[in-house]
């Protein structure tokens, strides 16, 4: 009996870190950084979350917000996180149990990068990020939701270093 | 008593309740074309609960009216931006508060003032603010829907109709964003 | 029992005082930490309020590895329970209302490698226990490359607060009275090369020091 409750005690622990379909993008370090990118998201909730993200990835020398100059690139991001929460009757279950009940909660991120200059367009990029998570106790799986879109950031920043890269001449390639 | 007497008395006073409804009913103006991609800010920017819902709120009622292509946060140093924000008025004071002691049944009048500007950017700079108030008087039970929801309603689609007729931010041209939406 | 009271009434003044101690200005992640006779790279500087309005409280700069989550940030405290030494406190300027400003010389000891600094935070605990804090909603990106074997001076960075929710900070350069005090903290200190950063992707949050808010040296 007790070997029982102990593997499905294990069980639920284990089973509540959450999961990303999208693993986390590798960037190479010691690159120069690149040209300025003026940044525009359509999301009230997540763009500056993910301007800054960009920030961080070390990619870019300078991510600003909003419309781009002349001869700047302008990346334009459509950004769909849909949230996914147990429905209401298991959330009172849930309470009821004071949280021991795990709860479903996932968070699809469906990202669309469209990279322009002087409204021209130059590329399109598409990133997808499910994360799955069950939510327990105190953890509410904010750190996973922020490693969602943290990871489509440095998705779009990795291949734009790579884009860059390789349009490079080869006296360039270290 | 009757049943009949309970059943009628029960659904009146649900009716009661549910007109009391606070969340905003949908804004009176739809846009016939969307601006292009430009920024929100809603203020205030605060972090409680409240603060929260109302921008949240506010957001979604202008967000519904169909007249953003793209809207990003913040308030960019190139760029269109709307900035909506409530300036402090007057609302039900102290002695409403007290009504609690009565569970607010008892009647306390209290005079309000409501009021909301928007102001719009471009690059930086401050190209127009509208501003709109309304005062009046209301009562503070539990009865009585605040007057604050249907006000700022109402201010914010006077907003979204003199912003459109200011023509101050371009709209999407027929051709649509091809370049910035994806057709999918 | 009596016993464990006595005790417990040796150790409080004790605790107290250890607890009343200043702290170190320079917070540094394990990561970034220099491994013990690994290469080491020093950041110098100075942070603090330039007077006592609302930016009298604990604020820091944060920094962290270039394309990386670890950090470090150069942080000044004024609490009773945690505070940062008083090592330059402004002589009173013509203003006889203005009360001084305060600075803590930090000497931070890193990996080297590329870095970015990139927020800042301003913390004030609450009247009834709350705690608020500002940081930039948009961070910016100010990078700077420290090579091993070599100490920099960054700047002094002195906080001014309009109001309680418009903080920044002024860039100035004060190597020559920094150097004397960071020399005190680490003696082996290499020799203190001026970094010279381009502060203006951290405008609003930070802008060179106005001439005339210059203190006495």
């Amino acid at each position: 009996m007790k070997k029982i409750l102990f593997l499905s005690a294990s069980l639920l622990l284990a089973g509540c870190a959450g999961t990303q379909t999208l693993p986390d993008p590798r960037i190479e370090a010691g690159q120069d950084y690149l040209p300025p990118i003026a940044v525009m998201v359509d999301s009230l909730e997540h763009g500056t979350e993910l301007r800054n993200y960009l920030r961080e990835s070390g990619v870019f020398s300078k991510v600003e917000n909003g419309v781009a100059g002349e001869g700047q690139t302008q990346v334009m991001v459509k950004l769909d996180a849909q949230r996914k929460v147990a429905p209401a009757p298991l959330l009172f279950l849930s309470a009821a149990t004071l949280f021991l009940l795990p709860l479903q909660s996932d968070l699809d991120t469906k990202a669309d990068f469209t990279v322009m200059r002087d409204g021209k367009v130059l590329k399109r990029y598409h990133y997808e990020n499910y994360m799955a998570k069950y939510a327990w106790l105190l953890d509410l799986g904010i750190p996973e939701r922020e490693e969602n879109i943290r990871r489509v950031a440095r998705a779009f920043a990795r291949d734009m270093q790579a884009a860059n890269q390789a349009s490079k001449p080869l006296e360039a390639q270290r | 008593m009757n049943n009949l007497v309970k059943a009628a008395l029960m659904a009146a006073g649900l009716a009661l309740l549910g007109g009391c409804n606070p969340s905003m009913k949908p804004l009176g103006y739809h846009a016939q074309k969307p601006y292009v991609p430009m920024s929100l800010l809603v203020l205030p920017d605060g972090y409680t609960r409240f603060d929260v819902q109302e921008r949240d709120e506010l957001t979604s009622a202008v967000r519904s009216s169909g007249a953003f292509s793209f809207v990003d946060h913040g308030l960019p140093r190139k760029g269109y931006a709307l900035v909506i924000s409530q300036p402090p008025g007057e609302g039900a004071g102290f002695l409403v508060a007290l009504n609690a002691l009565t569970l607010l049944t008892f009647p306390v009048p209290y005079s309000y003032v409501h009021n909301l500007t928007g102001k719009v950017y471009k690059d930086g700079e401050l190209l127009r603010t509208f501003s709109y108030k309304r005062e009046g008087m209301s009562v503070g039970a539990w009865y009585v829907p605040p007057p604050i929801t249907e006000n700022q309603r109402q201010m914010l689609t006077e907003l979204m109709r003199d912003l459109e007729a200011s023509a101050l931010i371009p709209h999407v041209d027929d051709a649509g964003q091809v370049g910035l939406v994806d057709q999918r | 029992m009596s016993g464990l009271l006595r005790a417990f009434a040796r150790l409080l003044p004790l605790a107290l005082l250890t607890g009343c101690a200043a702290k170190s200005p320079a917070l540094v992640s394990e990561a970034l930490q220099p491994a013990a006779g690994g290469p080491v790279t020093y950041l110098v500087g100075s942070i603090g309020p330039l007077g006592r309005d609302s930016a009298y409280t604990n604020q820091r700069i944060l920094l962290r590895k270039r394309g990386a989550q670890d950090g470090a940030a150069a942080w000044w405290g004024f609490a009773e329970v945690a505070h940062t030494p008083k090592d330059i406190e402004e002589v009173r300027g013509p203003d006889k209302q203005a009360l001084p400003g305060e600075a803590s010389v930090f000497v931070m000891p890193l990996k080297p490698g590329d870095y970015e600094f990139y927020d800042f935070q301003f913390f004030w605990n609450g009247y009834n226990g709350g705690y608020s804090s500002i940081r930039a909603r948009e961070q910016f990106l100010v990078p700077m490359h420290l090579e091993a074997g070599k100490a920099y001076y960054i700047g002094e960075f002195r906080s001014r607060c309009l109001g309680l929710s418009a903080c920044m900070f002024f860039h100035g350069d004060q190597q020559p009275r920094d150097e004397v005090i960071a020399r005190r903290y680490t003696p082996g200190l290499p020799p203190l090369q001026a970094l010279n950063l381009n502060m203006a992707p951290a405008f609003p949050f930070v802008m060179p020091l106005p001439q005339a808010a210059q203190p006495a040296k």
